[in-house]
């Protein structure tokens, strides 16, 4: 009787503390919604943040996209061989990199690189009292931190992620032109043919989406880090897994809502 | 520096994204049928299978559009397009497939007779092309027949009366084919002779029939060639063929005296190679005489180097003032500059200098007169040579010039640099060694700024304190081409 009480107490202190923390992310996202159109606006910080997300992931975005790319136009080059087709080689590419790849694997090369070091940054000022001292000092470290990092997420992952595109684009059209000796006239032509402007500005939508996501969380796990050196590792961790299982789910959502 | 850094490169990631967006967004517009001089129109068609929207339509295999939309009408689809060519109202509409992936597309044809489409018209005419579906229905059909026939001709030739047909047929071929055989076999050599007749016959039939077309070319020339003979006779004498006979007979006359004057020709020029031969006359020592012929030969070779000399020498001449600032006066120079080779030339010179040649002159004079100095030093500095000469030898040594010899009438040397592949030249002269002062020391610098024109700019004298001066001048040169073009086009008094 005794276990089945701790059994059903643990349970429900998991529930209850899941919705604390799906509540505390809630007024921490509406706190900084709040906070994003007021002054002071800290165009300091915004550019520190935006160099550190975009610029900072620039090269291992766009190395991750060339190979995307011409891996990509490896693979297909050899299975539409087989119907010879080759030449929808470059269409498909560029469809799936400018819907899906594009957004997605751009989403998750930030959070592995960016996320977790938003995380780290703020978890290790959290447990050395910096951002105490902020308020202390009258400063809202919402403002003063959060949303910096944040617009750079919502201006700099679509940006990374048309570079990807682009990138992507270059790295088959070597693989299929170059090397396959695919049609390059055929190639193009069906590039253009079957990819529409809207593939381009719902893969933009998405980086967008993704970038607010993967900063928030990262912000999230480090603002509310906990128990010195450990409990900042382990905000870090989590807030690259989340971001990257939450970049994946609002992929098939956002998807849904816009080719269905 | 961290300041500005941070926001240049991130405005250069968002600038290279943006322009990369564009970039992309503006190459899939193009395919797109997007053409604002579009227009849809429909068509019913049975089926539709395969079609989708955005599928192309086309026209000769080049694009013009495409699907914009398709809906059902009734039992049949009504397929929208978008189309940025005119179409007439015999517009004809056939669905066509592309590969066997099943990729389907619309052609058109425009039309030729009949108003214009409008936006929202419809394309009456839909041709059904034959399918690979139907293409396959009709194949199962032709199989089931060709099944049939083969099971006809089965049980025609199945069971016991079919096989003893079957070998009956087999015994008759056998025993015609027997016979055939001994036919041949007993008349072997008389059909071996017949054969034999028959190519020689061929053969010779070849061979006459060869020779007679040679003769018949020969004749057939010759013929031609006697008719034209009386055809020119005829023609020369008016039709008269007893006047064509006495022209004939005058031409004949006048070969032949034609005839005796080159004998006669014949007869001096022989006895004037005799001569030649012999060695007599010039033309015979000029011939024979070796020694003539080297001196000639000589006399040539010498020419050719002595006009070689003469072409290859370059002259340059030059006008140059040099206004002097301190003194304010301008210094002229003429030079002539004969350059044999393109590192050595001699340098000609008339200087005209208004402020002359300074010397130092001093004088001492004794005297026992009581009430003046035993001994008087007189020291005078005199100006004079307003006019003055330059003679100068000068060689180039890679981008620098040695010159020696009589610089402003004195014993001197200079220096060129040439820098800016030649364009500025840096110089310095020393000369004047032989007065009572220090040696006239001049430093200056060329800058050549069109083909033939420099500016100059430099100190002179700059060994002697109150004679030093700052100038500016400028000059201009004319080459051999120049001076061609110059005494070639000027015009000259009449005699």
């Amino acid at each position: 009787m005794r276990k089945l009480e701790l059994a059903i107490s643990a349970i429900g202190q998991r529930v209850i503390d899941g919705t604390e923390g799906l509540g505390r992310t809630a007024l921490l996202f509406g706190e900084m919604l709040a906070w994003l159109p007021l002054p002071p606006y800290r165009f300091r910080l915004l550019f520190q943040a935006m160099e550190f997300v975009g610029v900072g992931s620039l090269f291992i975005v766009a190395l991750t996209g060339l190979f995307t790319g011409a891996v990509f136009a490896l693979q297909g080059a050899g299975a539409f061989r087989l119907f010879n087709a080759e030449s929808l080689v470059g269409s498909t590419v560029a469809l799936s990199l400018a819907r899906e790849l594009s957004p997605v694997l751009t989403g998750l090369m930030v959070t592995g690189r960016a996320g977790s070091g938003i995380a780290t940054e703020l978890g290790t000022m959290r447990v050395t009292e910096q951002i105490d001292a902020l308020q202390t000092m009258a400063v809202n470290p919402v403002q003063y931190l959060l949303v910096p990092r944040f617009i750079a997420g919502l201006i700099m992952v679509p940006a990374l992620s048309v570079l990807f595109t682009l990138v992507g684009m270059c790295g088959a059209y070597f693989v299929g032109v170059v090397l396959l000796h695919i049609d390059q006239g055929v190639f193009l032509s069906k590039t253009r043919w079957f990819v529409d402007p809207d593939d381009l500005t719902s893969g933009l939508i998405k980086a967008c989406v993704f970038g607010g996501i993967l900063t928030f969380i990262g912000c999230y796990k480090g603002y509310y880090a906990a128990g010195g050196a450990r409990g900042v590792g382990i905000a870090t961790t989590q807030s690259v897994v989340y971001s990257s299982v939450v970049i994946l789910i609002a992929d098939y959502f956002l998807t849904l809502l816009m080719f269905e | 520096m961290k300041e500005v850094l941070t926001p240049f490169k991130v405005g250069l990631v968002v600038l290279g994204a943006t322009a990369a967006f564009l970039y992309m967004f503006g190459q899939v517009r193009e395919g797109i049928g997007d053409d604002p001089s579009g227009y849809r129109v429909y068509s019913i068609l049975d089926d539709v299978s395969g079609l989708v929207e955005k599928s192309r339509v086309v026209i000769a295999g080049i694009n013009v559009g495409q699907i914009d939309h398709i809906e059902l009408a009734g039992e049949r689809a009504k397929v929208w397009m978008r189309v940025n060519t005119p179409l007439k109202t015999d517009a004809r509409l056939a669905k066509k497939q592309a590969s066997l992936l099943g990729e389907y597309y619309l052609q058109l044809t425009p039309g030729a007779v009949g108003a214009l489409l409008k936006d929202g018209d419809e394309i009456k005419i839909v041709v059904v092309d034959v399918a690979p579906a139907d293409l396959v229905n009709e194949l199962k059909t032709i199989t089931e027949n060709v099944r049939e026939i083969t099971s006809s001709v089965r049980s025609v030739i199945s069971g016991k009366d079919g096989e003893q047909k079957l070998a009956s047929i087999l015994d008759n071929i056998n025993a015609s084919v027997s016979e055939i055989n001994r036919a041949v076999g007993e008349n072997g050599p008389k059909i071996d002779v017949v054969v034999d007749n028959v190519v020689q016959v061929t053969g010779e039939a070849q061979r006459f029939s060869h020779q007679f077309a040679l003769d018949a070319q020969t004749i057939l020339a010759d013929v031609r060639a006697v008719t034209n003979e009386v055809r020119s006779i005829v023609g020369k004498n008016g039709g008269s063929v007893e006047e064509g006979f006495e022209g004939v007979k005058g031409a004949v006359s006048r070969l032949q005296h034609a005839m005796d004057k080159l004998e006669g020709t014949l007869d001096r020029t022989q006895s004037i190679a005799t001569k030649i031969d012999e060695g007599q006359g010039t033309l015979g020592r000029l011939v024979n005489d070796d020694k003539l012929i080297n001196d000639v030969t000589e006399l040539v070779d010498e020419s050719g180097r002595f006009v070689k000399k003469m072409t290859r020498l370059q002259t340059i001449i030059a006008l140059r003032s040099e206004y002097y600032l301190g003194a304010s006066a301008v210094k002229n120079y003429f030079s002539l500059k004969l350059q044999p080779k393109p590192d050595k030339y001699y340098l000609f010179q008339l200087i005209d200098d208004p402020r002359g040649r300074t010397t130092f002159r001093e004088t001492v004079t004794s005297t026992t007169e009581t009430g003046r100095d035993p001994l008087i030093r007189e020291q005078n500095t005199v100006t004079e040579d307003r006019f003055r000469l330059s003679l100068q030898f000068a060689k180039r040594f890679f981008f620098a010039t040695g010159r020696i010899g009589i610089i402003e009438n004195t014993g001197g040397l200079g220096l060129d640099l040439h820098l800016l592949n030649d364009d500025l030249e840096l110089s310095a002269d020393i000369f004047a060694f032989d007065e009572n002062i220090n040696p006239h020391v001049k430093f200056w610098g060329l800058y050549t700024f069109f083909t033939h024109l420099y500016v100059a700019m430099g100190i002179d004298d700059i060994w002697n304190d109150q004679e030093s001066d700052f100038f500016v001048g400028a000059g201009i040169t004319f080459n051999d081409e120049d001076l061609k073009t110059i005494l070639t086009t000027a015009p000259t008094p009449g005699l």
